[in-house]
């Protein structure tokens, strides 16, 4: 018998140390908080993991009562910001999603009163996509401490058990090259840095873009980011489920807990750059729910839409487009 | 519980610990253990069944007494048969019941006279078709004075319900599986080792090469009016394939489990998709079942119809396939795979002279292949998959069409054949798979790989770490003879 354990011990042994090794460098950092989460990275992590484990150490004796909510668009609007069209005493924190859905921001308010957080002030950046369900993937799995499911887990350790992405993990770590089987992985040197204070997430591309956005914009036009319809491509059509019985229970469930706090808060649907208005259908689902003065679409061909200069790409925008756009939200309240 | 399930992995050792460890030896502790835990085992699929296994667990084993103690031979036959009656009527019941119903208001809507059949929303209990057969053959067995009947419940129970055999099989005989109950077991190292070996090769098979078709035949057999001959035929090889990973690697797994706790089970597969012929490749694939339909359906109605020469052996033939072909599903389409391979038996029967003596359950040889074998290996594949297009298609109609389209795709765009097929990529499983048989197949390689060697135990780390990888990243199926 001894032996036989013995013989096991050699089988899983390998299987062990691989899973100890993978949770000890983490390199997805999903498995323990970091204070630190973008400095010399160049892999694409679970941006709500982020946010939250980043809110969950500001000190308690810092009070947030003010929160930006949405999908990636929203690293465009900055707090210090937005801060300025809230009243004193407001704290902010960015606690977006990489292709935020209703569910998420559902299950993030749900959180914060969990918590005991005042929730002052939301802001919400949504787009068509928001009505889609999850995306299968470990960038858009909503963290367990939400939905109280391994889910997050699971699609972490899928990756982290692909030879494939191992193998380019590995290959990109040493040589900081991309070869052409690791492109749907995403690696990049990135110059992206982010205020642990308050969640903001710094693309630090504008002084790039002062500096040479001719040859930069030329290049986006060669991948063909310029082109409407690639942006449509990427987002969708259409919303993807639309109104289902989840998603007005979602909305509803939103609008109870807001309500609840007394929440002063403003709804607004991006600018995107292939200019397709937000659907009839759903536009009007949003204005019966929240009412029509706390719900801005800026969806369809606009003045924000239509120069490409407001864009890194055709979907996410540069804070001088997010700035224009809540003067406009909050000018519009204060009328 | 699935064996590629968290859950089992928590179960398995559990049961391990507490049989050689705490219930060392003791005989009749370690079999109480084994039957709690295959109820257990059974009760987490659904426990609404498990009072079914239960009742007929005890029905089985009073009349197996009855029978064996009935004072004279006309009751001992009553005894059989009723409790063979009441065996089959449980088991068609639930599986037919619904089947023949609809079959018969189908039939007379055929003929203008529209009746309302009463159906019933009846669930298929899990592994019925496995544990009655088990049942049955131990009721036949000890009519025929095979074996005796075992006096004690549990091991009656732990022969029935024996959780890595249960809801699959193998369909194992009382007169092989019954005396290693009642003995007693020692932990064997060569035994546990083995068996942890065909654990790891079976969920290979299983999780790597027939979850990862999976999706490929899914697709070709749900869209089959979109695609090309080549893609029909490769989608039929996906099957074929998938079937045969996906079974044998349950087979492996319950055989690797059993040798955990010092138990045989039988032979199931012995590399099928090398026969030379559709009589060697029913020596070779789901032997338990092709065995017992042997023993308990053909070699009685052969010796019935003994007089008619060949087309009353032929005739056996049939009907036993037939019976294969209902055992596998209620469906008319299950029928016409059995009644296919009953067709591809007919030039070995009538036209050859050579005696068909058992079905299933010869000694097979693997000898080695030689190349002027090859086309008779390729075009049994051929006939094999031909007919498993019938077992895998929704019904008899989608099957007939998709063969159709086959044939229709031929002549209308032969030009098709010089395209890749859709989901071509799947055909590396294929390789993989068979590329791996081949070694196994040949005495030399297979001896290597079961010495204790560092290269051994490297292959068969490498093939836990793949099996991981796959596990998280290929949607996890139900083993497919789950159904039956």
């Amino acid at each position: 018998m001894k032996a036989f354990l013995r013989k096991i011990s050699i089988y899983l042994s390998p299987v062990f140390i691989y899973f100890l090794v993978i949770y000890i460098a983490d390199p997805l950092k999903c498995f323990r908080t970091y204070p630190e989460y973008y400095k010399s990275s160049f892999v694409s992590y679970n941006r709500e993991n982020v946010c939250l484990a980043l809110f969950e150490q500001v000190p308690n004796n810092v009070q947030i009562n003010s929160f930006i909510l949405g999908n990636s668009c929203s690293h465009a609007y900055k707090t210090n910001e937005w801060l300025r069209h809230l009243p004193p005493g407001s704290r902010a924190f960015h606690l977006d999603a990489y292709r935020e859905t209703l569910d998420g921001i559902e299950k993030k308010l749900e959180y914060l009163q969990h918590r005991g957080n005042a929730i002052k002030n939301v802001i919400i950046i949504i787009d068509r996509s928001v009505f889609s369900s999850k995306f299968k993937s470990y960038m858009y799995v909503m963290p367990k401490r939400l939905n109280h499911s391994n889910q997050f887990y699971v699609e972490h350790l899928k990756i982290l058990t692909s030879l494939k992405f191992v193998a380019s993990y590995c290959y990109y770590y040493f040589f900081h090259n991309n070869l052409s089987f690791m492109k749907e992985y995403g690696f990049i040197d990135s110059h992206q840095t982010s205020n642990n204070q308050t969640g903001d997430l710094n693309y630090n591309q504008d002084e790039e873009l002062a500096a040479d956005s001719v040859n930069i914009y030329n290049k986006l036009k060669q991948q063909d980011w310029i082109k409407r319809e690639n942006v449509t491509n990427l987002i969708g059509n259409n919303s993807f489920e639309g109104l289902n019985a989840r998603n007005i229970q979602c909305l509803q469930t939103i609008k109870k807990i807001l309500d609840a706090n007394k929440t002063n808060y403003k709804i607004v649907i991006n600018p995107l750059y292939d200019q397709k208005a937000l659907p009839n259908n759903e536009l009007q689902i949003l204005l019966n729910v929240f009412g029509a003065k706390n719900v801005f679409n800026f969806s369809g061909a606009n003045i924000y839409t239509n120069d490409f200069k407001n864009f890194y790409d055709g979907v996410h925008y540069r804070p001088s487009l997010a700035n224009k756009v809540m003067d406009s939200v909050y000018k519009s309240n204060a009328l | 519980m699935l064996f590629n399930s968290l859950e089992f992995f928590v179960f398995l050792p559990v049961v391990f610990v507490l049989y050689w460890f705490v219930f060392q030896n003791n005989l009749r502790l370690q079999n109480v253990l084994l039957l709690v835990s295959s109820y257990f085992f059974y009760g987490w699929w659904d426990w609404r069944f498990l009072s079914l296994l239960i009742l007929s667990s005890a029905f089985g084993f009073y009349a197996g007494i009855k029978i064996n103690d009935a004072p004279t031979h006309l009751q001992r036959r009553r005894w059989m048969w009723f409790s063979v009656s009441v065996n089959i009527a449980v088991l068609c019941f639930f599986k037919y019941y619904n089947f023949f119903v609809d079959s018969w208001a189908q039939t007379t809507h055929f003929f203008h006279y529209n009746i309302n059949p009463w159906t019933l929303k009846l669930i298929l209990p899990l592994g019925i078709s496995f544990y009655t057969f088990h049942g049955l053959s131990y009721l036949i067995d000890i009519y025929y004075e095979r074996i005796t009947p075992t006096r004690k419940f549990v091991d009656y129970g732990v022969f029935v319900s024996y959780f890595p055999l249960l809801v699959a099989g193998p369909i194992e005989r009382a007169t092989h599986l019954l005396p290693h109950i009642e003995k007693p077991r020692k932990f064997k190292y060569e035994q546990g080792v083995e068996g942890i070996r065909l654990m790891i090769w079976g969920l290979f098979k299983k999780v790597v090469i027939a979850d990862s078709l999976a999706p490929s035949v899914n697709d070709i057999f749900a869209h089959y009016h979109d695609y090309s001959a080549l893609t029909l035929i490769a989608g039929a090889i996906f099957f074929s394939i998938q079937m045969y990973a996906d079974f044998s690697g349950y087979t492996d797994i319950a055989r690797g489990v059993s040798k955990l706790f010092g138990l045989e089970l039988l032979l199931n597969f012995n590399f099928p998709y090398f026969s030379k012929s559709i009589p060697e490749f029913w020596q070779r694939w789901h032997i338990s079942l092709s065995s017992w339909l042997n023993d308990y359906v053909y070699t009685p109605l052969a010796l019935q119809y003994r007089n008619a020469g060949k087309w009353g052996i032929y005739k056996a033939i049939f009907i036993t396939f037939i019976i294969s072909g209902f055992w596998h599903g209620a469906g008319w389409n299950f029928v016409v795979w059995g009644m296919l391979h009953a067709l591809f038996y007919f030039p070995y029967v009538i036209l050859s002279n050579k005696k068909i003596k058992r079905l299933s359950g010869a000694k097979v040889e693997n000898p080695k292949i030689h190349f002027k074998e090859v086309p008779s290996i390729l075009i049994t594949f051929s006939c094999i998959t031909f007919a498993l297009i019938f077992f895998r298609s929704v019904g008899l109609v989608p099957a007939v069409i998709y063969v159709k389209n086959i044939l229709v795709n031929i002549i209308r765009h032969p030009g098709q054949f010089m395209m890749l097929p859709k989901h071509y990529e799947a055909f590396i499983f294929v390789l993989l798979l068979m590329g791996f048989d081949l070694v196994a197949y040949t005495k030399e390689w297979k001896e290597k790989l079961q010495k204790h060697t560092l290269l051994t135990d490297l292959f068969y780390i490498g093939l836990i770490f793949t099996i991981i990888s796959f596990l998280f990243s290929v949607d996890s199926n139900s083993f497919i003879y789950f159904q039956f």
